[in-house]
């Protein structure tokens, strides 16, 4: 086989293509490793599920709720698998997802509603969230999360 | 010959460990005098500051839900509508994980609105970011207590 110049200079063009393409595709990899990520974690909420919240969060989690209560990792899902409350639906409205290098910041409106253990009472929770995720090797996992009442 | 060589992996080991935990400590160290200037920049109004501290691709929310971008956060907190006469930010905690700082405290200020006095009381959650060797604001939420 032999390779011309212009052979040579195809090759050349379409490897500063893959280059100067190689961020933006990055960038939406990332994009939708954490969409998928999300909704993951909505999904591990609604089902109380101790093992897909663990695997979603990093050890060094810090979740806060509205009423400004934190939480670490273990604490956090203890309380969200307890059982003293079902959630009957969470929406995570209108999100949207910035990529800065190994952080993700995700907001959304979280609209839910929650039935109480003890005496069937319904709930319903209007809240504006911050998460905050992080890239360690490949994977993208929980870090931090705020809400704040609506 | 084997245990001096165990030993000199050890010291190795042991010096990579004192190496990683001296950089916490400097990243802590960082990041509160960081989250302290914040501070001082919210109280003097200081658009130079404020933005000297934040990432360009600052999130910045209020105890109402309200979300700004960098530029909108710091021409709002500049704007002169509302004078800070105190802010605290007490009990602060700062855990550092990787290129992130996850800044917590409970923020208690008194302002100046519509020539009214009022104080407010929240929770915040501040996330910061190391770009190069520099610790800048990424994202804040606040929580009305």
């Amino acid at each position: 086989m032999t390779i011309n110049r212009r052979d040579l200079a195809l090759s050349a063009l379409a490897a500063s293509a893959v280059a100067l393409a190689t961020p933006a595709l990055a960038a939406s990899a990332d994009d939708e490793a954490v969409a998928k990520q999300v909704e993951a974690f909505r999904l591990a909420q609604i089902a109380a599920d101790p093992k897909a919240l663990g695997a979603l969060c990093w050890d060094d989690l810090s979740y806060s709720h509205s009423s400004g209560k934190v939480e670490d990792k273990a604490t956090f899902i203890a309380n969200a698998t307890d059982g003293k409350s079902k959630f009957l639906s969470i929406a995570y409205q209108d999100p949207t997802i910035k990529i800065v290098g190994p952080a993700a910041i995700v907001r959304f409106h979280w609209v839910a509603e929650q039935e109480m253990a003890a005496d069937g009472k319904k709930v319903p929770t209007n809240l504006h969230i911050l998460m905050n995720w992080q890239k360690q090797g490949d994977q993208w996992k929980l870090l931090s999360r705020a809400a704040t009442k609506l | 010959m084997e245990t001096f060589v165990a030993r000199r992996d050890e010291a190795v080991i042991d010096s990579v460990k004192i190496k990683k935990e001296k950089m916490m400590t400097m990243d802590h160290e960082a990041v509160a005098k960081n989250v302290e200037a914040f501070r001082l920049a919210q109280i003097a109004a200081d658009a130079k500051a404020l933005s000297a501290l934040c990432s360009e691709d600052l999130s910045y929310s209020h105890s109402s839900g309200f979300l700004e971008d960098k530029a909108a956060f710091v021409a709002n907190a500049t704007d002169g509508k509302t004078e800070f006469l105190s802010i605290a930010y007490k009990d602060p905690t700062i855990k550092i994980v990787g290129p992130a700082a996850i800044v917590r405290f409970h923020w208690m200020a008194e302002m100046m609105t519509d020539g009214k006095k009022v104080a407010n009381s929240l929770h915040i959650l501040m996330n910061w970011l190391k770009q190069g060797d520099e610790w800048k604001l990424l994202s804040r939420s606040a929580t009305k207590l």
